[in-house]
């Protein structure tokens, strides 16, 4: 009975060993993949049993291939995914879009209007002049057409961003399929098992994909499901997957729906990650369009009215200088009024003493130092606006920066706990490899004195 | 405690972490150094963008006050032709009344006299007609209208034209030629007057009338003055704008501009951080157990 005990413990041995030589290469095909969490066998004692008056040990008891995870640690790189992808994504857009107000080398919309409202300072040196006419008229048309790319390169911008987010909708559904699909796999599955902890890393990093794509959180249950969830809303719950809906609208911010019954669910302001940040910078952009609509809106009225009060050089009342439309916007059509466009004559620079009456010239140079625009000067509304959009994008830049700082630490210490580590590995394999040859060898000398004894008989 | 666990995608992830932030910092300090300024967009600094841009439009205001009172300079020093002419005229004619006044000149002699005051006469509605590119000097805001019919009715405007040479400063560089020229003495009506006593042979009105034409003289004389006013107000702002020009230029400099020697000595250092790192990258992935293993 020993003999026999002691071949079934080294074969159990080498069951153990074989099986940590398994979890050792599966660790280090995986070295290299991010999604991956390493593995490692339990043993536990086998049952002994009783000898005469002794327990004999029946070798070891390979209880699993446990997959090494630390569930909180996964429910917070998941949720940081979402941030660190907001924001970056609120910043990459952001930034796309700053360089269409001014760079220190390169002439903006603030300069072109102080260019527009030099050429009337220098028309004053002779407001009858027809070539500084001329050009009061030509930096008119630059700046207004600076303006104009300005507002486009921003409704470009909106439209992509609209367009974009309207594009996950099909990925996002398909992974919230998967998820429910992988937990209804994993529910069933026994945990040791080394299928079930490719499925839950299988379904670990679409989660992650996923969060990185709208901000979603989990939670992960103890029958191996997990929970997603967004703003609150469970949209992944055990295998029932909600549907998310992208609604996209013509110059409107998309709304984001979750499926409730036969209804749905306002989510939008729950979202996070790239749709999220996407979302966030589309506001910040149209706030922009929106200043830069109030800036024309304010102006061309100022500019007009005052104009208006004029004589152009035939003694007639000044017309329009400016000119837009509320669609598709004021500062996607502001422009130069056709009638004045090629007619530098009409400019009303005097108040009636003649063409050489530079009186209302003068009163349009002083609407740059007036507070025409929302309250404050043109020029300066100008700068602040560009002001702003510096500013947020390097708060973007900032927040991107410290979430990305905060994922490399969870990331590290993910790796640190659930890594291969090469030289752990091969440290093991050294093990593993030392325990099966003992196993083998304990067999073969088992074997000898078992056949030792039969040749006895 | 957790014992530290360094895996090999950590060290990787790690090594390209540290490889892309340095060739981040390496296209900025590059891009300092190429185009010399250490500002590029509004983001790099918000906080001083809008000083920025107030001063380039104070730069681009001084630049253009310096046009407009370059171009005033032009006018004013037509203006001071045209006036230097009308003393030449009125002295002229101060002393041809003093000749023909004289009761030894004979009767044809203040005929001949007197033709010859009606064309000075001419000649000073000439001057006071003068044009700079097609604009009257002298008929006020109304710079497309002579300013004097050949009978010496003022056909211009009463207004002055004037121009911007500083942020608060206007100055004028026409004139209302009813101002000048008919004043408190009406140069026009005394060589009228004069050219009337000499064809009359009124040796006594002529001599009376060398005072009228002094006034007519010294009214001259202070319009020049006021000429030469203009035109010294002219070039100090055009000064002023040229040093406000230059400071500006010198606080927009110290804002935006990149220090050359910091800048390259920043790109070498960060391309000698980025190659040792490079280095400690390639022999750091040969360290492994697995290497031991036979």
């Amino acid at each position: 009975m020993p003999l026999l005990s002691s071949l079934i413990a080294a074969q159990s041995g080498l069951r153990a060993a074989t099986a940590g030589l398994s979890a050792t290469s599966h660790n280090v095909a995986n070295a290299s993949n991010r999604d991956f969490t390493r593995r490692r066998v339990v043993q536990s004692n086998a049952d002994p049993v009783p000898y005469a008056n002794l327990w004999i040990g029946r070798g070891v008891r390979t209880e699993a291939i446990a997959r090494i995870t630390d569930t909180i640690l996964g429910s917070r790189r998941i949720a940081q995914q979402g941030r660190t992808s907001e924001s970056s994504e609120q910043y990459k857009a952001l930034s796309a879009i700053e360089g269409l107000f001014e760079e220190a080398d390169t002439s903006g919309i603030r300069e072109q209007f102080d260019k527009f409202m030099n050429t009337l300072v220098l028309a004053s040196s002779d407001p009858s002049d027809v070539g500084l006419r001329y050009g009061a008229l030509s930096a008119g048309e630059a700046f207004t057409r600076t303006v104009r790319q300005t507002a486009t390169g921003l409704q470009e911008q909106l439209d992509a961003l609209s367009e974009t987010v309207e594009g996950y909708e099909e990925g996002i559904n398909a992974q919230l399929e998967e998820i429910a699909v992988l937990n209804a796999k994993l529910q069933g599955v026994v945990g040791g098992e080394m299928a079930a902890g490719d499925l839950a890393d299988r379904r670990d990093a679409i989660i992650k994909d996923l969060s990185q794509k709208l901000g979603t959180t989990v939670h992960f249950n103890r029958d191996d499901t997990a929970t997603v969830f967004l703003g609150g809303h469970a949209i992944v719950s055990g295998t029932v997957a909600r549907k998310v809906d992208i609604v996209t609208y013509p110059n409107a911010q998309p709304d984001v729906f979750v499926s409730a019954g036969s209804g749905q669910l306002n989510v939008s302001s729950a979202v996070g990650g790239e749709v999220g940040g996407r979302l966030a910078a589309r506001t910040q952009i149209a706030g922009y369009l929106d200043s830069l609509d109030t800036f024309v809106t304010d102006f061309t009225n100022a500019f007009n009215t005052q104009h208006a009060a004029g004589q152009d050089l035939n003694g007639n009342a000044g017309g329009n200088v400016f000119a837009f439309a509320n669609s598709p916007g004021p500062a996607l059509s502001f422009s130069l009024d056709p009638g004045i466009v090629g007619n530098p004559s009409q400019l009303a620079f005097s108040d009636g003493g003649g063409i050489g009456d530079g009186d209302n010239l003068a009163l349009l140079v002083g609407l740059e130092s007036s507070n025409i625009v929302n309250g404050t000067q043109p020029g300066l509304y100008l700068s602040r606006l560009t002001a702003q959009v510096g500013r947020d994008v390097a708060s973007t830049f900032d927040a991107a920066s410290q979430q990305e700082a905060i994922m490399a630490d969870l990331d590290e210490l993910n790796s640190q706990l659930n890594g291969v580590d090469l030289d752990e590995e091969a440290s093991n394999l050294v093990q593993y490899q030392a325990s099966y040859q003992a196993a083998a060898r304990v067999i073969s000398v088992t074997n000898g004195l078992l056949g030792d004894l039969m040749s006895l008989v | 405690m957790v014992p530290i666990r360094r895996t090999a995608s950590y060290n990787a992830d790690q090594s390209v972490l540290t490889l892309s932030r340095l060739k981040t910092r390496m296209a900025d300090a590059e891009e300092r150094a190429s185009t010399g300024l250490r500002i590029q967009l509004p983001s790099d600094a918000p906080e001083i963008w809008t000083s920025m841009n107030r001063l380039r439009a104070e730069q681009q205001d001084q630049v253009t006050y310096m046009a407009n009172a370059d171009r005033g300079e032009t006018w004013l020093a037509a203006s001071e032709n045209a006036l230097k002419t009308v003393s030449d005229i009125l002295k002229r004619v101060k002393e041809r009344a003093i000749q023909l006044g004289s009761d030894t000149i004979s009767a044809e002699d203040r005929t001949n006299g007197a033709n010859e005051i009606n064309a000075l006469r001419q000649e000073l509605i000439d001057v006071a007609n003068t044009q700079l590119d097609g604009r009257y000097l002298f008929s006020g805001t109304a710079l497309n209208v002579a300013a004097f019919d050949q009978n010496g009715v003022y056909q211009g405007s009463n207004e002055i034209p004037d121009m911007q040479v500083g942020r608060d400063t206007r100055v004028s560089t026409g004139y209302d030629g009813s101002q000048v020229f008919q004043g408190a003495v009406n140069t026009f009506q005394v060589l009228s007057d004069l050219s009337t006593a000499l064809a009359a042979n009124d040796s006594t009105a002529v001599r009376n009338m060398i005072s009228t034409v002094d006034a007519g003289i010294e009214q001259n004389i202070q319009w020049w003055e006021e000429n030469g006013y203009r035109t010294a107000t002219m070039d100090d702002m055009k000064q002023i704008a040229s040093n406000l020009d230059m400071l500006s230029q010198n606080q927009l400099g110290n804002l935006v501009n990149a220090d050359p020697a910091q800048s390259f000595t920043e790109l070498a250092e960060l391309r000698s951080n980025y190659e040792a790192t490079l280095a400690v990258v390639g022999s750091s992935r040969s360290t492994n157990l697995f290497n031991y293993i036979g």
